[in-house]
């Protein structure tokens, strides 16, 4: 007798499906308890400001509080929870290699959104002092690439493809989007190209067409 | 390409996962596989092989 088999049965969502919706709750219901959060700070930093601490501010909290536990609770209920089965050392050991490169990358992001008050800090072109892009180079060119190296070993050869077909429609979007914002910009109807935009549309591109074959 | 995986590993009462595990592949590539999204390398048509202690040809069908 075949054991039940969750991937075989049509109305469990797949892999993918899991993931997306893991995402969209994430990021959805984590901005929604930090608006939730935000409002009941500022609202009490209001009345405490005021010196209003009647029974409508009361009131008032308790409603938002309530409102807070409610999407956390909603965001608990509606968390897709996955198959939990055995999985392959081979699938930990790269999952943990990838979590790892993402953690040293993090300090990347972090120093960069420091070194600029503006709102696109991160991807800023404004100057940094030379200590910090000695170190931010670093970060990036010695243990980035290394951990990417040891998970390109570590993946199987279903992930692999996934990755190299990817890696080949993001080179063609590269291909086609660099030449014609360049003429776009010549012909003074675009700005001038932003390097960093184009390596986030390339990687968007990358990332989404490698997880739609890895999953799909 | 098909394939008899699904039966092959029915016969043994095994998930995808646990074929997974035993193949040391991820759980995606069994089922890319068994779907015929994937087909396999030599070198892992030969470790399913040994697993199920057959031939290839009698896991693995060419369509033409």
């Amino acid at each position: 007798m075949m054991k039940l088999d969750p991937s075989d049965l049509d109305q469990q969502p797949s892999d993918g499906a899991v993931l997306l919706r893991r995402g969209l709750i994430g990021v959805g219901g984590g901005l929604l308890l930090l608006f939730i959060a935000s409002l009941m700070a500022g609202f009490s930093y209001a009345a405490i400001s005021d010196g209003n601490f009647g029974l409508v501010f009361i009131a008032i909290l308790a409603v938002m509080v309530l409102v807070f536990a409610g999407v956390a609770y909603a965001m608990w209920r509606f968390w897709p929870r996955g198959h939990n089965e055995p999985e392959a050392p081979r699938v930990k050991s790269a999952r943990m290699i990838l979590i790892a490169a993402m953690v040293i990358s993090m300090p990347v992001g972090i120093i960069l959104a420091a070194s600029d008050d503006s709102a696109n800090g991160v991807f800023s072109n404004a100057p940094i002092t030379s200590v910090i892009a000695i170190s931010l180079i670093a970060l990036w060119l010695i243990p980035v690439p290394v951990l990417t190296w040891m998970w390109w070993r570590r993946v199987d050869e279903h992930e692999a493809n996934a990755y190299r077909d990817g890696g080949f429609v993001a080179v063609h979007a590269y291909l086609f989007l660099t030449p014609a914002w360049w003429i776009a910009s010549r012909a003074g109807w675009v700005p001038a190209q932003d390097p960093m935009i184009v390596f986030l549309a390339v990687c968007v591109v990358w990332c989404c067409f490698g997880f739609a074959r890895k999953y799909f | 390409m098909k394939n008899r995986l699904k039966v092959l590993r029915a016969e043994r009462d095994w998930s995808q996962a646990d074929l997974a595990v035993h193949l040391d592949v991820s759980r995606q590539a069994v089922n890319a596989i068994e779907t015929g999204k994937h087909d396999p390398s030599l070198p892992l048509a030969f470790r399913i092989a040994r697993l199920f202690d057959m031939p290839i040809e009698e896991i693995f069908h060419d369509e033409a």
